[in-house]
């Protein structure tokens, strides 16, 4: 009784969940196109942390000479932390041989990102402050379409779209997918007050704002903490989705895992850091909608299925091959996960119909966001199915290892 | 001239992209379409319910009508011919046995995943818990004139709180496969309320879950896979399956 119960209920909080994505759809498709013509100029001081990024920081540093900005505005400063390979030589050479834009480097032993972007920000001397990842290339409009949103003096920090740079392989291919999606599910809970976080992928920040809140060690994610530091000072995180920057992606599953553990754990640290943004009246969609439903339950469900999946495949191979099955885990569990299993799938007519309902739900909301952000290539519905039924799993299970490690309080730096 | 009606242009624009408020509405909106497409979703799950469960009683039925042909076969036999057919009527048996372990999974499928129908199946379980015994009666009085090509296996265990229960279920399951109509399982449900269960468990001296009776021993607690075969081909030499 009680695991149909628990189906029904998660059942219906996906439903829910998605029927809320569905009803927002079309106000974020409408917000689409819209742009911000700057009407001046505020200096700029792009921080650029960058440990062991020799391969990727010329590049990243090249395309800043590309930008469509007033180059007298404009500051760079690299801040080299740590590294044991010649990402300072290769930023140093770089600077010796270009003219016209102003870069400065600095140097620091290893001590994390937010004590590198701390002290850039010490240095930085214009209105506004960006934040660049040293394997992020940024677009030649990218600044220009930014700097509009902040004529609004409600505004603290703008965000950008950003995209995966020629995904070729599989793994970038179906990082690819993940990005248009979250594009689209930025631009949504950007209408709502409630974005919170602001990436290193040329995000733009007030720095007489980020003066007052700094960038914390607190957490491995210092651009959530950020974020939502700037969300308390009443200031808004709005999104400029025509401003695009490209980003390198882990190529491989174990690249991947690293990022995402750190990503994780730094969203649950951030969670257990901010709780009092939880319930709270004054961040009425992020408080009471977007971060403990939206964001929390379902990555609860998702990994809770994932983990009862796993389960099940290891029963039954264990069953084929050993010819005794004993995973006495999940029984042990004092839960009856037979309703939710995957044998028992088809048999169940309510896990069927939920899990049908939901699958068409999510469909639906993916060929929105694919068609409103006019994402071209067909090929990329080819990865749909495994970023479903695979990639969707394994990021499941990227979660639950970082609770884990989490729960098992390692320490782990950037 | 041109940077007026550049200006206009912006200001519409800027106008076009005014600040919509979203309130409580949002998520009530939300949730009243939720709530008419889940329960679409659960009416469509009781139509089927009812459905898989009406197919049930309806094989139920069927395998009642062929455990009753049995009995009036074995009463011909007995008391009117001669000749005792054997082949007959073990055959008989193992096909209804056959029918029998079917059920039995399908059963075991609907206690999990049924919500409102569960009285009806519990009957059907009652019914079927009643027909297995008599099964496995009609099967030992063949054995008795016939003599035995078939080991019987009688299982007693519980659905709550029996880990080792569905250890064992899978052990017999993967033997099932080996020895197919060689092993003839009756798995008995001891919370079935049924007073013949409790016969047999005072005349097997079952005191725990799960418990085996094979050939009038009775072994308790998780019986491996291969302890189990040596004892089913201890009373089955020579086939096949054996060597």
């Amino acid at each position: 009784m009680f695991n149909i119960l628990f189906l029904l209920f998660v059942s219906f909080m996906a439903i829910y969940i998605n029927v809320w994505f569905l009803l927002m759809s079309p106000d974020v498709k409408a917000r689409m196109g819209e742009k911000r013509k700057a009407k001046r100029t505020p200096a700029i001081s792009i921080l650029i942390p960058a440990h062991n990024e020799a391969t990727t920081v010329a590049k990243t540093l090249k395309s800043l000479l590309g930008l469509d900005y007033p180059k007298d505005k404009l500051e760079v400063i690299v801040i080299e932390n740590g590294s044991t390979d010649n990402t300072l030589n290769v930023v140093r050479r770089f600077v010796k041989s270009v003219s016209g834009l102003k870069i400065r480097v600095l140097s620091m032993p290893e001590s994390g990102k937010a004590k590198a972007l701390n002290l850039g920000l010490k240095h930085a001397k214009g209105e506004l402050i960006g934040v660049l990842d040293a394997d992020t290339f940024v677009t030649r409009t990218c600044l220009k379409r930014m700097v509009g949103y902040f004529d609004d003096s409600c505004v603290g920090a703008v965000t950008n779209h950003v995209k995966i740079v020629k995904p070729h392989r599989l793994i970038p291919s179906l990082q690819d997918i993940e990005y248009i999606f979250s594009a689209f599910s930025k631009k949504l809970i950007s209408l709502l007050d409630a974005l919170y976080v602001v990436p290193g992928t040329l995000s733009l920040m007030r720095r007489d704002l980020v003066n007052k809140v700094g960038f914390s060690q607190d957490t491995l994610t210092e651009d959530m903490d950020v974020a939502i530091c700037i969300l308390k000072k009443n200031y808004k995180i709005v999104n400029a989705l025509d401003a695009v920057s490209y980003t390198d992606v882990p190529k491989s599953l174990k690249g991947l895992l690293k990022q995402r553990i750190r990503w994780y754990r730094g969203f649950m640290q951030n969670f257990r850091k901010h709780s009092d943004v939880i319930f709270n009246r004054k961040f009425p969609h992020l408080g009471y909608f977007v971060l403990p439903f939206a964001s929390l339950l379902a990555i609860f469900i998702g990994s809770f299925l994932t983990l009862v999946l796993i389960f099940d495949i290891i029963r039954s191979v264990t069953l084929f091959v050993k010819g005794v099955a004993y995973i006495p885990l999940l029984e042990k569990l004092s839960l009856d996960l037979g309703a939710l299993s995957i044998t028992n799938f088809i048999i169940s007519p309510y896990s069927t119909i939920s899990y049908a309902i939901i699958l068409i739900e999510t469909f639906i909301i993916l060929v929105i966001s694919f068609r409103a952000l006019k994402v071209e290539s067909k090929k990329k519905f080819i990865f749909l199915p495994i970023y479903f039924f695979m990639y969707y799993c394994l990021i499941m299970v990227f979660w639950i290892i970082s609770a884990f490690m989490e729960l098992l309080g390692r320490r782990k730096r950037w | 001239m041109a940077d007026r009606s550049g200006n206009k242009e912006e200001r519409k624009e800027e106008k076009k992209y005014e600040e919509k408020r979203y309130t409580t509405g949002l998520y009530l909106k939300a949730f009243a379409i939720s709530v008419a497409i889940f329960s679409c979703g659960l009416l469509i799950g009781i139509y089927i319910e009812n459905f898989f469960t009406s197919d049930l009683s309806a094989r139920t039925a069927v395998i009642e009508n062929s455990v009753r042909e049995i009995e009036l076969e074995m009463l011909y036999f007995q008391d009117l011919s001669d000749t005792y057919s054997c082949d007959f009527l073990s055959a008989v048996i193992v096909k209804t046995n056959s029918n029998l372990d079917t059920l039995a999974q399908e059963l075991q499928y609907s206690e999990k995943n049924i919500l409102f129908t569960k009285e009806t199946i519990r009957n059907i379980k009652m019914t079927y818990t009643s027909l297995l015994i008599k099964d496995w009666l009609l099967q030992e009085k063949v054995k008795k004139s016939c003599g035995a090509d078939a080991v019987t296996v009688l299982y007693f265990y519980t659905t709550e709180s029996c880990d080792d229960c569905v250890t064992q279920g899978d052990v017999l399951t993967l033997l099932k496969d080996t020895f197919k109509e060689k092993l003839m399982v009756f798995p008995i449900d001891t919370q079935i309320d049924i007073s013949m269960t409790k016969i047999l468990m005072d005349r097997f001296n079952v005191t725990a879950m799960p418990s085996i009776v094979i050939n009038g021993e009775t072994y308790t607690g998780v019986i491996g896979k291969d302890e189990l075969t040596g004892t089913i081909c201890e009373q089955l030499p020579g086939i096949d399956e054996c060597k």
